[in-house]
């Protein structure tokens, strides 16, 4: 037996050496990255999710996009003006920029690329957000001359370049009318971005090749615009559902980039061959109170439970003391941020206890949904439950799986409180926008929040929206219709193979700026 | 057996029916809009939701929805995946193919390790050889296959450098680098099964070797390694090739941890991800394909129950 496992051992020795001489060396000239998940097809704005949505927005543009603090910079525009009525958008577009497929993009394009979206035969979410159904409504989209692309809007609305600019919408973004068959269905993006699509194996891996005869804005790169000059040739994302194998393939060179945790981050920070990018980001880390709870009707035990909670300890718990607590929903690099938004109700148990007692709360359960979803979801929800029950409160967590949390959120019921996430809202009033309204799962509710956030929707005065934001977030403050934790800190593990990478506050990976060292 | 194989496939077909409802009615009744998945949470008003609804055709009443899904079955298409639009049957087929390689290379690694193993064992009863055995088969046993995974990829991987920790490479498209590719993957799949068929292996043959015929053989001056192979093996196989069957049928089912842990793009990975993304397709898919893998499994275990217990007639 002892003779039957020593050759074992060694045959198997023996074959794991041989085989380390044939695993493929990298080109020079590829980045390999992990995305975790497959994307969910080629088509912008009409086949999407988070990861998608990066692989898009290295194949196509959109007419404008966001600047590094959230500020709307043209992209294929070269410029572009706003009527004085707010009514009419007018957009000059970018002369000499190529398509995957050689052709020059000219304003007849620009026009399909809309209609293909936003038009009425459009199988794509966006339609909804142009067509009146959400406070946008398009009259016409015109092309006085090719290089001239014109929207006329029924009523004004502050946040429409925003709209077009969306990720989920990619960003509006323009495509040669070749992307279709001539059946009208689907077949690849042939986009102006600095990429084109190459291989994409389901469930193995999507690349991207670099387009040579990309055409650059002339500014530095500006957060998602800008001048992007890419060096890469290939950029090589392969699906790892799993954060540890992702980062153990970072460690052992089989990957270049990845997208890492905090107590990953910790432990590769300062080990040499590695760098790690921490960025804060615009997601925001809450508490939801659910709005039909009859126990949250009473603001007293929302303030409780607000100040029961300590954002500063749970975030630096989080993030492994990267990062720190910043419960206004507004994020701290938009331009809205100012002292107001700093504030939030402050760590006192003592006056979460008075404010209990005042409203006669007599150990009513307090449900707490979580799931085990990578954003620490269920971390965060562990220790708020810990806090609420110090303070008193009778919190009770319950972990479901993401798809039953979601539609909790949706219908309102079934928890007291949720640890949830909004992704970026990039514009201050929909950074409130987001969780209030008359609908079901917003929380809050209250008319005058609603009528607030409406106006900041359409104002296109900087300092009335200001003080629209600085208002919204006194209110929020108080009437405590969500408990704000932070704002989510972005963690990429990088190899000292590549070098030029840094991670953006709106979440979406930029290729564009990787380049192999030496 | 032809009569015997023919009325099994016969008898599988209502089977396969009712666990096609099966399948639906409870596919249906997971907590979660796939409307809303398909949206990623956001929901900025009714009408977008009911718009994704009306493409996935979940706005159809349920039995609509069930008889469409028949008819998919019954072309074979197995319907459009929801999430990617790929075709669900080549999308499964596809799967099977990486999980079936990797199953099949494990599991026979496993059976050529375990069961001579688990001979030795009994026929060193009680001995330091039994004792060493039988403690690294419990060691095993006790280890999460994802912390054993994660370590052979952080030793092979991180460490040596000797092979790949993410991607495959189908072995049809290159043998030599398709194989690098399965070598951890098989290994970890592997040492839980070795665990499990050395210790069913080693009861199976202790309970043998106490039986008269042994006895009797090796009165009868048959040298120990002729007991052992020609009388011990195939009676004490059979129970044992029971649980090949049962762990085959698991394994070819989806080795969902494996596939995660070595990025590998196979049928439990697929079951996975489709039950998170609520693509109820594939998942309903999925899971008939498995059902029709535990019924060709067992009906190849029962054939094959037939060479090792004499007792055992297809008929």
């Amino acid at each position: 037996m002892k003779i039957r496992n020593g050759l074992l051992g060694t045959v198997m020795l023996a074959a794991t050496l041989a085989c380390g001489t044939v695993v493929p060396a990298l080109a020079d000239s590829m980045v390999r990255m992990a995305l975790n998940a497959d994307i969910r097809g080629t088509n912008p704005g009409v086949t999407r999710d988070g990861n998608t949505d990066i692989i898009h927005g290295h194949i196509i543009e959109g007419l404008v996009t966001y600047g590094a603090n959230f500020e709307i910079i043209p992209m294929l525009a070269e410029s572009y003006e706003v009527s004085d009525d707010g009514l009419t958008y007018t957009f000059h577009l970018r002369k000499g920029v190529k398509f995957h497929n050689g052709a020059v993009m000219t304003s007849k394009e620009v026009l399909w690329s809309w209609n293909r979206l936003a038009g009425p035969e459009s199988e794509s979410h966006c339609k909804n957000y142009f067509n009146g159904k959400n406070n946008i409504n398009v009259v016409a989209a015109e092309t006085p001359d090719e290089n001239t692309f014109v929207i006329r809007l029924e009523r004004p609305y502050a946040v429409f370049l925003a709209t077009i600019a969306r990720f989920d919408c990619g960003a509006m973004g323009i495509l040669h009318p070749d992307s279709v068959n001539p059946d009208g269905s689907w077949n690849a993006p042939i986009g102006t971005g600095p990429y084109m699509l190459g291989d994409h194996l389901p469930g193995r891996y999507v690349e991207l090749k670099r387009f040579p005869d990309y055409v650059s804005r002339d500014e530095p790169l500006n957060g998602y615009g800008g001048g992007k000059h890419a060096e890469v040739d290939t950029l090589h994302f392969d699906i790892v559902g799993e954060g540890a194998v992702a980062k153990t393939a970072l460690q052992a060179g089989d990957l270049d980039l990845v997208q890492i945790d905090a107590m990953a981050a910790a432990e590769l920070q300062g080990q040499p061959g590695f760098t790690v990018d921490a960025t804060q980001s615009a997601v925001w880390d809450t508490y939801l109170l659910n709005p039909n709870d009859p126990l949250l009707k009473d603001v007293r035990i929302r303030q409780a439970m607000a100040h029961a909670i300590d954002p500063e300890q749970i975030m630096a718990a989080i993030t492994e003391g990267f990062g720190k607590a910043s419960p206004s929903p507004v994020p701290p690099m938009s331009a809205n941020f100012t002292q107001v938004e700093a504030q939030y109700p402050a760590y006192d148990v003592e006056l979460a206890r008075s404010l209990m007692q005042q409203a006669g709360y007599d150990g009513e359960e307090i449900t707490i949904l979580a799931t085990r979803r990578n954003g620490a979801y269920y971390e965060r929800a562990l220790m708020a439950q810990a806090m609420l029950m110090d303070a008193g409160f009778n919190a009770k967590l319950e972990v479901v799986e993401w798809g039953t949390q979601l539609e909790a959120y949706r219908k309102a019921e079934g928890y007291t409180m949720q640890s949830f996430s909004f992704s970026p809202r990039l514009q201050a009033g929909l950074s409130f926008e987001m969780f209030t309204g008359a609908a079901t799962r917003k929380a809050w509710q209250d008319p005058e929040a609603i009528a607030l956030v409406n106006e900041s929707l359409q104002t296109g005065d900087p300092a009335r929206l200001q003080r629209i934001i600085d208002e919204l977030s006194r209110r929020f403050n108080t009437e405590v219709p969500a408990i704000g934790l932070g704002h989510r800190m972005l963690f990429t593990g990088l190899s000292d193979r590549v070098e030029g990478f840094e991670n953006w506050g709106a979440g979406m990976l930029r290729g564009w700026m990787l380049r192999v060292a030496g | 057996m032809f009569l015997f194989v023919l009325r099994r496939i016969v008898m599988s077909v209502p089977t396969l029916i009712l666990v096609a409802v099966i399948i639906f009615c409870l596919v249906r009744a997971l907590p979660g809009d796939a409307a809303l998945m398909m949206l990623g949470g956001n929901i900025d008003d009714e009408s977008t939701l009911e718009m994704m609804r009306r493409q996935l055709g979940l706005d159809q009443p349920l039995p609509v929805q069930f008889l469409a899904w028949l008819r998919e079955i019954f072309s074979g298409n197995l319907g459009i995946s929801i999430r990617t639009g790929q075709p669900v049957g080549a999308l499964i087929l596809d799967r099977f193919g990486v999980t079936a390689t990797v199953v099949l290379l494990a599991m026979g690694t496993a059976l050529i390790v375990a069961i001579p193993a688990g001979l030795i064992a009994a026929h060193r009863h009680n001995t330091k050889v039994d004792y060493a055995i039988v403690v690294l088969t419990i060691l095993k046993l006790s280890m999460p296959s994802f912390w054993v995974g994660l370590m052979l990829l952080v030793l092979f991987g991180a460490i040596l450098g000797w092979l790949p920790t993410v991607g495959f490479v189908s072995m049809s498209q290159d043998f030599g680098l398709g194989l690098t590719y399965l070598i951890l993957p098989v290994t970890s799949l592997a040492l839980s099964e070795i665990a499990v068929m050395t210790r069913m292996m080693r009861a199976g043959s202790l309970e043998v070797m106490n039986r008269d015929y042994i006895t009797h053989a090796r009165a009868k001056g048959l040298p120990e390694r002729q007991v052992l192979w020609r009388h011990v093996f195939p009676n004490a196989f059979a129970p044992t090739l029971t649980m090949v069957g049962i762990a085959l049928a698991g394994l070819l089912a989806g080795a969902a941890v494996t596939e995660t842990v070595f990025t590998l793009p196979g049928l439990g990975k697929l079951l996975v991800d489709s039950i998170y993304g609520r693509d109820y397709p594939v998942l309903q898919g999925a899971l008939l394909f498995i059902a029709a893998i535990y019924v060709v499994t067992n009906l190849l275990i029962d054939i094959a129950y037939s060479f090792f217990d004499p007792k055992v007639r297809l008929s």
